[in-house]
């Protein structure tokens, strides 16, 4: 579905964003991009949707280079960026200029997602909040039922019980076809709802693994001491230690997806390489 | 699948541009017809007699290109603003199709936007004020032999700055005028090297490109300049730059990056 082969970009010469990056992203998954501030995460958004062009490399969608920006690639890819524009138009009115663009559109989707999303169709959106007017884009990016769906930041603005429906929505609307890419810093926003963990550090995607791949060669726990355990990165807090031990026993823990960012953003080598290698416990 | 160009799709990216811009096209609409109402009834209340239509000739032909010039800056903004450009560009249409829209907007609808308002403001000021019975105001004629000459300078102009509002990211006018008068500057530098290395002549001015060459030979001074089959030959070649750099804009916006 998405194929990135071989990225080189730079915004300044001398300062590389990706170095020889490569990933390949398929349908039925929902992509979880983490990285720090900086890391190049909207960059890479950027890149797969045609919006910036890479030095060298390729990015293909559906088979298609999206530096082209072909109708037939966009019509079939919705980008959600983080700062969203909603023109001086009602919802309805906005989705019924739009809509046509998008073969696969469903406008009764678009309306039972911003019946979800509590938002009024009939109110000009430059008179919501800003909350508000993400939640429209939301609901159409939704609605257009494209097979790549791009999100970038997309809680940042939602409110509490907003970014809880929009986890039900996103889990709700993802199929066999779809390919859904998140990008976010906020771990804790997504970390129920992702089933592939994607981590950009130093130029490079330096995780790729899904969830129950992780919980199957990582423990994530709260320990009073770690002495004795393999402990692969911890952290102290007031209750005691947060680590990441290497599951030797089999035994299935909870994802602590923030401990887990922390751990490899931090330059934890030995959490990367257990993560790549292929000795999953069975 | 076309990719290039759809007569469906760009009627509905059209209806599109139309809805979430009508309101500022309005406001736009409304300002000029302001500024033409004000400025012609402070000249209207200044002169005793009823201006000539070559006063009213130039006063269109400035306006048109200062307002002509200010309305193409602005029909790209959302291709370069952040939180507009990601939808614009990621919007189901092919670049020329967009393109288009801009184009269409900025050239024949404000051509004829501005023409009908510049009509009905001066003829309405025209039958307003009482002048003197020993004259009689005539309002000017589109239709004279200067018109293609203005259309051309009007083309030009456009497609200069139809590029600056697809190549700055803000402050499209402001950027697009500066560019231009280093530019012009700088041609109208090599111009009359140029021309002094060809002709081999004391050139005494700043030649300007399709002007006149003005020098001296001995005590006596000459001004030359193309005329006839010439002139006509310099109106085609300022069309072609223009087409050239309409051209390049539409492509500066196929490669756009946000």
């Amino acid at each position: 579905m998405i194929q990135i082969k071989n990225l080189d970009f730079w915004y300044k010469k001398g300062k590389p964003v990706f170095k020889n990056l490569s990933l390949s992203l398929n349908p039925g998954h929902i992509y979880g991009l983490l990285g720090k501030n900086g890391a190049g995460k909207s960059t890479l958004l950027k890149s797969i949707s045609g919006l910036a062009f890479p030095v060298s490399g390729k990015c293909l969608v559906n088979g298609m280079d999206s530096n082209r920006r072909m109708v037939s690639m966009l019509e079939d890819m919705f980008f959600i960026p983080e700062d969203i524009y909603a023109p001086a138009l009602t919802p309805g009115q906005f989705a019924r200029n739009t809509a046509g663009f998008y073969p696969k559109f469903s406008l009764t989707d678009f309306y039972a997602n911003l019946k979800i999303l509590d938002v009024d169709p009939e109110l000009a959106m430059s008179s919501q909040s800003y909350g508000q007017q993400k939640k429209v884009i939301i609901a159409f990016g939704l609605a257009t039922n494209t097979s790549v769906l791009i999100m970038d930041e997309p809680t940042n603005g939602l409110d509490i019980p907003s970014k809880v429906q929009f986890r039900k929505l996103i889990a709700s609307m993802l199929n066999a076809e779809r390919c859904v890419i998140i990008s976010t810093h906020q771990v804790r926003d997504l970390d129920s709802l992702i089933d592939i963990i994607l981590i950009l550090d130093n130029h490079q995607i330096v995780v790729n693994s899904p969830v129950e791949e992780v919980t199957d060669k990582l423990i994530f726990g709260l320990f009073d001491t770690t002495s004795g355990m393999k402990v692969l990165y911890e952290e102290e807090t007031m209750r005691g230690k947060h680590a990441i031990i290497h599951n030797t026993t089999g035994k299935y823990s909870k994802m602590d997806l923030e401990l887990l960012f922390n751990g490899v953003t931090n330059g934890n080598m030995q959490l990367v390489e257990t993560l790549k290698t292929g000795d999953r416990h069975e | 699948m076309n990719n290039f160009f759809n007569l469906k799709r760009f009627c509905r990216l059209f209806v599109k541009h139309t809805v979430e811009h009508y309101r500022t096209y309005l406001m736009s609409i409304a300002v000029l017809t302001g500024v033409i109402l004000l400025g012609g009834s402070f000249l209207f209340f200044i002169v005793l007699e009823p201006p000539d239509t070559g006063f009213q000739m130039a006063a269109f032909v400035i306006l048109m290109l200062i307002a002509g010039c200010i309305f193409t800056s602005t029909v790209f903004a959302d291709f370069g603003e952040k939180n507009k450009s990601i939808p614009a560009l990621t919007l189901p249409a092919t670049a020329f199709e967009k393109f288009l829209v801009g184009w269409i907007y900025s050239y024949p609808i404000f051509l004829l936007v501005y023409t009908t308002i510049f009509y009905l403001a001066l003829g309405a000021l025209g039958i307003t004020k009482h002048w003197d019975p020993k004259h009689h105001f005539v309002l000017f004629s589109l239709f004279q032999g200067e018109m293609p000459v203005l259309l051309v300078l009007f083309s030009i102009l456009h497609a200069i700055t139809i590029f600056g509002a697809i190549f700055f990211k803000n402050m499209h006018f402001i950027k697009t005028g500066f560019a231009f008068f280093i530019s012009y500057s700088v041609l109208m530098i090599c111009n009359t090297i140029f021309l002094k290395v060809i002709t081999g002549l004391g050139i005494i001015k700043l030649a300007m490109p399709f002007g006149f060459l003005n020098f001296d030979v001995g005590p006596k001074y000459y001004s030359l300049s193309a005329d006839g089959p010439d002139s006509l030959m310099v109106i085609i070649t300022m069309m072609l730059v223009s087409v050239l750099i309409w051209t390049a804009a539409y492509f500066k916006l196929k490669e756009k990056q946000v």
